[in-house]
């Protein structure tokens, strides 16, 4: 008989819930995509109840049910830091400490009680584990690995920050870690919130910030913020720091050090922050890969899995992937909190009933394409009932047909089959366009994504060919590293000693044969996308090649700025009437905006959705 | 609640960070920051 495990991760940020069946992977789903409100962090039971209902069983078939993180070791985490806090932290103290009082520090009782409310049946008493623990589940179980060291590096969890395991078979060990307040996740969160933007969910946009600078803070960033070990440990001034405290990341004494004050949200973005995020990013390699180096020594494995926020540094990522300190090199898909339901589950699973994946080759996570999906007569049935104009075609027809499209420019809504697990849109829940196309990057940034224009865009392509364009060490199904574009399609300018030209200034300047994909410093957050994976996208992308002789597209999430992916046929249809999306396909259904019915909403969704 | 945790903070939590402070004996200080290793276990680095 079939053994079942819930994983949860809630009340911080991206709460989630995953289910394990003897092993596998059966289903995962962040809260966000269900309840429309991004990174949602509370409890998330349309995720579970769509687990279960993917699964057929109630909350009674349940073996387990496992929290992500330890509620009372984080309380004294908490508390010890009020300890450290000094004065400054009385106000936040007293605001905070009633809540964790009233549920937080015995949060298992609430999480118990939620899953009574939903009235799905009598679940077992949920167990917690450990932050940390859940990441590197996350990433050691579903690897394609028998053995690897397991880096785990994240803002904080419990106390750990960073923490080193070795994973072995069926069996995770602690080997070393690293405790708050040092903290390499804390670190980018406070360079994110002194250039103005909000942290836990703005740290992707520095990432894309720093190609436009130079690194010239970095010597002060080394000297007066960071001690980075020969040994791999590091730790944070907290001179300069006041994440401690409480309410802010950093305040008068960072202004001093770096000559100026905390940038207002939504300001205009000068070179200095350019240059800020450039260092942050360089330090932020640095430890990066003295952590890998480190993991490599103390676990004497040349396989290297990762996970927890930092994680999703898709630039650091491709620093590492090239550096020779690993062989291979594992990323999972979900690397931030939403995880950890992934990883607790998994690491009460497997124990029993081991790694079944290993067996197929390949990794455990499906492609990550865990979440719901929706039938062609469900898709039809929501077109027919609201008067949308659509087409259907046949499966071997439909390929050809966007493509076409694509081709004569078109920026397309892609929504096929099982919805994404993690962060990023892997061609479920995608809009795709023509990377040849040299207007499509501020054409997708402005009038589809409405944000701001320096951000790039990622190419998906066909794994077989991407060695033809990108300078890659081994796949990235994931969409997880970054690797620089190929010299042959590279333009002249950028051939040329020094490279093309940097800076703000310089945004819609192509750089290659892609320009749409091609960041400022010639880098690209490469998708290698295989049938095995993902099989309607491995198609498109062919017949985008056979029509164009280019086996790449760009890929960029199915949402707009400050809302979660699309979800349902109903949101992806209402996202594309609101943006300047050409064309959208729902599984077989085709549908052109020009042929839609006038489409009116009560009030505006810019007045909504906040900004991220 | 809010007062009692005011309370708790000023008669507890703030001698206590002063006195962590004053010994330098808190990973938030800067001794900790100039120790010779981070690793919450010890770990002899192979020379590189």
């Amino acid at each position: 008989m079939s053994m079942y495990t819930l994983g949860i991760s809630a009340y911080y940020h991206d709460s989630a819930a995953a289910l394990v069946r003897d092993g596998v992977v059966v289903a995962a789903a962040q809260q966000e995509r269900f309840s429309r409100v991004r990174h949602d962090s509370g409890f998330p039971s349309d995720a579970i109840a769509y687990c279960l209902d993917h699964a057929g069983i109630s909350l009674a078939e349940l073996d387990a049910v496992v929290y992500y993180e330890d509620p009372a070791l984080k309380y004294g985490r908490v508390l010890s830091s009020f300890a450290s806090a000094g004065p400054r932290g009385l106000r936040p103290f007293s605001a905070v400490l009633p809540e964790w009082l009233r549920w937080k520090r015995d949060v298992l009782k609430r999480v118990d009680a939620e899953l009574v409310a939903m009235g799905r049946g009598t679940a077992p008493r949920a167990v917690a584990s450990q932050h940390h623990r859940s990441h590197a589940a996350s990433a050691f179980f579903p690897s394609p690995f028998e053995n690897a060291a397991v880096l785990t590096i994240d803002g904080v969890g419990e106390w750990q920050t960073t923490t080193i395991w070795h994973g072995r078979g069926n069996s995770l060990e602690l080997v070393n870690s690293v405790s708050y307040p040092h903290s390499v996740g804390m670190l980018y969160s406070a360079f994110t919130y002194y250039c103005g933007f909000k942290v836990d969910s703005g740290e992707y946009k520095l990432m894309g910030l720093a190609p436009y600078g130079e690194p010239r803070y970095a010597d002060v960033i080394r000297r007066e913020l960071v001690n980075i070990r020969p040994d791999g440990s590091f730790t944070l001034n907290m001179k300069y720091f006041e994440f401690h405290q409480g309410s802010r990341m950093v305040g008068r004494a960072f202004e001093e050090l770096f000559g100026a004050p905390i940038r207002d949200a939504e300001s205009e973005l000068e070179q200095r922050h350019c240059d800020l995020a450039a260092s942050v990013q360089v330090v932020t390699e640095e430890i990066v890969l003295g952590l890998a180096r480190a993991a490599v020594e103390q676990t004497g494995e040349r396989a290297l899995v990762m996970a927890g926020g930092v994680a999703l540094n898709c630039v650091a990522n491709g620093v590492l992937s090239r550096s020779g300190i690993v062989d291979d090199l594992w990323i999972q898909p979900a690397a931030g909190d939403a995880g950890c339901a992934l990883g607790a589950a998994l690491d009460h699973s497997v124990p029993a009933h081991g790694r079944p994946h290993l067996a197929d080759g390949g990794d455990g996570m499906s492609g990550a394409l865990l979440g719901p999906s929706f039938s062609d007569g469900e898709v039809e049935k929501f077109l027919q009932e609201n008067g949308y104009v659509f087409t259907t075609f046949p499966q071997d027809k439909l390929y050809d047909e966007v493509a076409g499209h694509l081709a004569e420019g078109a920026v397309v809504g892609w929504f096929q089959g099982r919805m994404e697990f993690g962060p990023r849109a892997l061609g479920a829940r995608s809009i795709i366009g023509d990377p040849r196309d040299q207007s499509m990057q501020k054409r997708m940034n402005l009038k589809i994504k409405f944000r701001e224009s320096f951000r790039p865009f990622a190419p998906a392509v066909l794994a077989a060919d991407a060695k033809d364009y990108f300078g890659l060490v081994g796949d990235s199904p994931y969409m997880l590293v970054v690797a620089e574009v190929a010299d042959r399609i590279k333009t002249e300018a950028s051939r040329k000693p020094g490279g093309p030209s940097r800076g703000l200034g310089s945004i819609n300047e192509a750089r290659s044969e892609l320009p749409a994909i091609t960041h400022v410093d010639l880098s690209a957050r490469v998708q290698t996308v295989t049938e095995r994976d993902n099989a309607p996208y491995a198609r498109l992308l062919s017949a985008f090649k056979a029509a164009t002789g280019c086996p790449v597209l760009v890929n960029t999430s199915f949402n707009v700025r400050g809302e979660p992916i699309v979800h349902t046929p109903e949101d992806a249809y209402r996202c594309f009437m609101r943006t300047g999306m050409d064309v959208l396909v729902l599984g077989s259904h085709l549908l052109h905006k020009d042929d839609q019915p006038p489409f009116a909403e009560s009030v505006d969704w810019r007045d909504e959705i906040p900004l991220d | 609640m809010r007062f009692a945790a005011s309370a708790v903070f000023v008669a507890v939590f703030v001698p206590i960070s002063l006195y962590r402070r004053l010994r330098g004996s808190s990973r938030f200080g800067p001794r900790f920051h100039q120790g010779s290793s981070a690793w919450d276990l010890p770990y002899a680095a192979n020379p590189r």
